[in-house]
């Protein structure tokens, strides 16, 4: 990634408080120019907060937001350059799809000439031209998600907001329309700034995520990142699940470090200059890291024996109780070697790499 | 999907006795009187009032046309009550726009207080309806006279140096109307407001639209509904009204309410052309209700 990208959106030292509730706390964050920026955390977090300050649907209590480094908290909403995607579409109901398409056009004072045109090339699109004439309340979910997102692109916004703008969708249609979302982004080239509390959602389409939980900033990264090197536990335990031990750090040198869980239960991984002997810490495993049944002398390998399996079609996890009475949940695939379903009872030697186990200080 | 309305249903007696009381109550309350009153527009009037059973279309001829004071002159036509029709459907248009004007505003203020505050809100419209109709404008009366409180106050305070005539005016009959029917402009545009969705406002303000835009170009044309059952609840009342016009108005500011009410009262009155003057009135009003209907039904399928 270049360095010297353009910044679109800067919030610096943003707070926004409701009464004596603190929604947002100190919120530093910078969102570059073209790209898929996703909010991600559970409801409640201050996440579409943070998107109503953009928009200027609520105040900032402190701290400022730049948009591509200028002031604009001063301004209304309507002389905003970003355009918001409404969860529930917000479309009007009283117009028809090309009328809502060319409301934002109408609003910026664009000739009568001009409009007609855009608005069929954004209707086009996103293949609704055969819809145009129709009131949005004809539409099925997915056509008024679709045209929603065109209304807000048409005036060609600095930013487009979207505050989980495919919940109300079913699997199948959300699936489709992420690809669609990635797409549209690529072509138009703004900056989408995506709220959702989804993570399989921020994964699939996001340049970078943060990860936002009880007001606070957690993490900034790319997907990757987030999933594979979580910063904290509550940013482990949002996305995906995991596999949290506490241990004590037994034996460190340059290269590896060994922490120990039970008695007979002791993991080898990697290090770190900022621990010493004897500190606590706590080890996060993905469940997906986890080898059933291989011994290998790369590799850590201890013995458990499985509790409960649950098959879930791509794979089955197993609920495996290992020494220290630990359980560890383990995710098993269901790929090429395709394998009989260990009943409960089994004992079974489990195994991972050294590198896919993570260290928190606790 | 689209409901079915009209499933076709087995005979149920039970639904028969369920729907009796509603029929029993339209019936008595309504087909009757209004059977009643155009049967009486059809009859001979007896001079003491009441009818004499004898068919006749001397009312709708009074109303119409004037053959002079024996009757025996040729017809021309009788402007006294198309006047008397003209001025109460003026009154009640202008008593109308007044309360749109300031309902529109009350109701919308109201329907965007948060949830508590709007129960106040709207118990404060109602309070006075707890007070009967005719004491309220009895009470107006005594208020604006010319030495009521008002221009009592007025004076002593030097503000003025007579009386501001308010009474036995039209604008002491639109006061009337406009005090009588506020509520039934402010409350079907308040439930119309309440049920609007703000994001919609919200959508138009990210869409460049200022805050006159939003007004009308999303929120009017979504409250629509609400706005049109309030002209039509303030407007047919008033045309009908009496109470304001006789008590406020004076002679000079009679009314359709004024003229019926006239007719029923006493020995001087006529009953067949006071009936007829009511078919008359409702007729119109029932048009008007049709062609407003039509008008909606228009707008929906388009």
């Amino acid at each position: 990634m270049d360095h010297n990208q353009i910044v679109a959106i800067e919030f610096q030292e943003v707070v926004k408080k409701f009464g004596n509730f603190t929604a947002i706390h100190k919120a530093n964050l910078k969102i570059h120019d073209n790209e898929f920026f996703t909010l991600l955390g559970p409801s409640g977090c201050g996440k579409t907060t943070l998107l109503r300050m953009v928009a200027g649907f609520e105040n900032v209590s402190e701290g400022n937001i730049l948009l591509f480094g200028q002031e604009f908290m001063h301004l209304p909403p309507n002389q905003r350059s970003v355009n918001t995607v409404f969860q529930q579409y917000a479309l009007f109901p009283h117009m028809t799809v090309f009328e809502n398409v060319a409301f934002g056009l109408k609003m910026r004072g664009w000739a009568k000439d001009d409009i007609q045109p855009t608005v069929w090339k954004m209707l086009d699109l996103v293949r609704l031209r055969p819809f145009a004439e129709r009131k949005p309340n004809q539409l099925s979910g997915g056509q008024q998600q679709r045209a929603a997102l065109v209304r807000a692109i048409a005036p060609q916004p600095k930013v487009l907001l979207l505050d989980e703008p495919l919940s109300a969708l079913d699997l199948k249609l959300r699936q489709a329309m992420r690809l669609e979302l990635k797409q549209l982004q690529q072509e138009t080239g703004i900056t989408f700034v995506f709220v959702t509390h989804d993570q399989e959602e921020a994964l699939a389409m996001s340049d970078r995520i943060a990860v936002m939980s009880e007001g606070v900033i957690q993490q900034i990264g790319k997907a990757q990142e987030i999933y594979e090197s979580p910063k904290n536990e509550i940013v482990a335990n949002f996305i995906g699940e995991t596999n949290i031990l506490e241990a004590t750090l037994l034996e460190l040198n340059d290269e590896e470090a060994k922490y120990q869980v039970a008695e007979d239960f002791i993991i080898s991984g990697a290090g770190g200059p900022d621990l010493v002997k004897n500190q606590e810490v706590k080890i996060l495993l993905r469940p997906e890291k986890i080898k059933i049944g291989i011994l290998d002398n790369r590799v850590d390998s201890i013995r458990g024996t499985i509790q409960q399996s649950m098959y879930l079609g791509t794979d089955t996890e197993y609920q495996i109780r290992v020494s220290g009475d630990k359980t560890l949940k383990v995710r098993d695939q269901n790929g090429f070697e395709r394998r009989e379903l260990l009943p409960a009872g089994s004992d079974v030697n489990l195994s991972f790499s050294k590198d896919s186990i993570r260290i928190l200080r606790s | 999907m689209e409901p079915v309305y009209h499933q076709k249903r087995a005979f149920d007696p039970l639904r028969i006795w369920l729907l009796l009381p509603s029929w029993v109550v339209i019936g008595v309350f309504l087909l009757v009187p209004v059977g009643l009153m155009l049967l009486i527009s059809f009859m001979t009037k007896e001079f003491r009032g009441g009818v004499i059973w004898e068919f006749s279309l001397a009312a709708y001829d009074q109303f119409l046309f004037d053959r002079g004071l024996f009757g025996d002159e040729p017809p021309t036509i009788q402007w006294t009550y198309i006047i008397i029709f003209l001025r109460s459907i003026v009154q009640a248009a202008i008593a109308t726009t007044f309360c749109l004007i300031i309902g529109f505003p009350t109701a919308y203020f109201i329907a965007t207080r948060d949830s508590q505050n709007r129960t106040f809100w709207i118990f404060l419209v109602t309070v006075p309806y707890w007070v009967n109709l005719l004491i309220r404008t009895v009470s107006l009366k005594f208020l604006i006279r010319d030495n009521g409180p008002i221009n009592e106050f007025l004076l002593s305070s030097g503000l003025l140096s007579e009386p501001l005539g308010l009474i036995n005016t039209n604008i002491a009959v639109q006061l009337g109307l406009f005090y009588s029917y506020l509520p039934f402009m402010v409350l079907p545009i308040y439930a119309s407001v309440e049920r609007f969705n703000f994001t919609y406002s919200e959508a138009a303000a990210d869409l460049y639209a200022d805050k006159w835009s939003t007004l009308r170009r999303i929120v009017l044309p979504n409250v629509a509904p609400g706005i049109a059952a309030g002209c039509i609840l303030v407007f047919i009342p008033s045309l009908g009204a009496f109470i304001a016009p006789d008590l406020l108005g004076g002679a000079k500011n009679f009314m359709i309410g004024s003229l019926i009410e006239e007719q029923f009262k006493g020995n001087a009155g006529n009953w067949p052309f006071g009936a007829a003057a009511s078919m008359i009135l409702l007729t119109m009003v029932l048009i008007a209700l049709m062609l407003y209907t039509r008008q909606q039904v228009k707008g929906e399928v388009r």
